[in-house]
């Protein structure tokens, strides 16, 4: 699971790189998108 | 990882119709876990709607709250952070940070969130953390006409918070500030 902290670069555009972002390419949109997955799983099970 | 979302000053339909579109577009349901609101929200409406972004919702009465439900202070804890939670129009002179640490002592707070100013700020005193987000909608205050909208988002993971701050310009902006807790 991609773990949003751990992209530390120098020069992040938060205006991608925010938890509230709707960017496809951020990795929080992708962290969310990851987490629901992780639930739907777990129901599954 | 706990998403905190503060927002205040709002002032529908007093002064300003509703959030900014923007806005509306960035806060959706399923990210945050816990609003603290500031106060003057100023009708039912907008309680219910910051209902919808997450279930735990607390609110403090401004000086144009009508509802007599909302305390006057409140103190939330959300991980290792005490958080404070007033609207400010008690606090003279209005965001005086001097005045704000004496409630920060008196509520024995590690973050103390206040309003009223309709102005961001987050400082950093004597190990202590003091954030206003400002007025969502830009509402304009007793002061000042020329208010910017914003609200903040923190960020908590054990002792670290890294703060959020969402300004409306042409444009959102973001700017990220750290804080971390001294023990």
């Amino acid at each position: 699971m991609i773990d949003p902290h751990k992209d530390v670069e120098a020069s992040l555009d938060l205006n991608v790189h925010n938890p509230l972002s709707l960017e496809e390419d951020s990795p929080w949109n992708q962290y969310f998108q990851d987490g629901e997955i992780k639930q739907i799983i777990t129901q599954d099970i | 990882m706990v998403l905190v979302l503060i927002i205040g000053d709002c002032h529908i339909p007093h002064r300003a119709n509703s959030l900014p579109p923007q806005f509306k577009k960035l806060l959706v349901p399923g990210k945050i876990q816990h609003i603290l609101c500031t106060g003057n929200l100023c009708s039912k409406e907008m309680h219910d709607y910051l209902k919808t972004l997450a279930s735990d919702v607390h609110v403090v009465r401004g000086d144009f709250d009508e509802s007599t439900q909302y305390p006057e202070q409140k103190v939330v804890t959300v991980g290792q952070f005490k958080i404070g939670l007033t609207h400010g129009h008690q606090i003279v002179p209005w965001g005086d940070i001097e005045s704000l640490s004496l409630v920060q002592r008196q509520l024995d707070v590690d973050i103390l969130i206040s309003g009223h100013t309709h102005k961001f700020s987050a400082v950093e005193k004597e190990g202590k953390f003091y954030v206003n987000p400002g007025s969502a909608t830009g509402a304009y205050n007793a002061l000042d006409v020329d208010v910017v909208p914003s609200f903040v988002l923190m960020d908590i993971q054990g002792s670290q918070i890294v703060v959020y701050v969402y300004q409306l310009y042409k444009d959102v902006k973001v700017q990220k500030i750290e804080h971390k807790k001294k023990t």
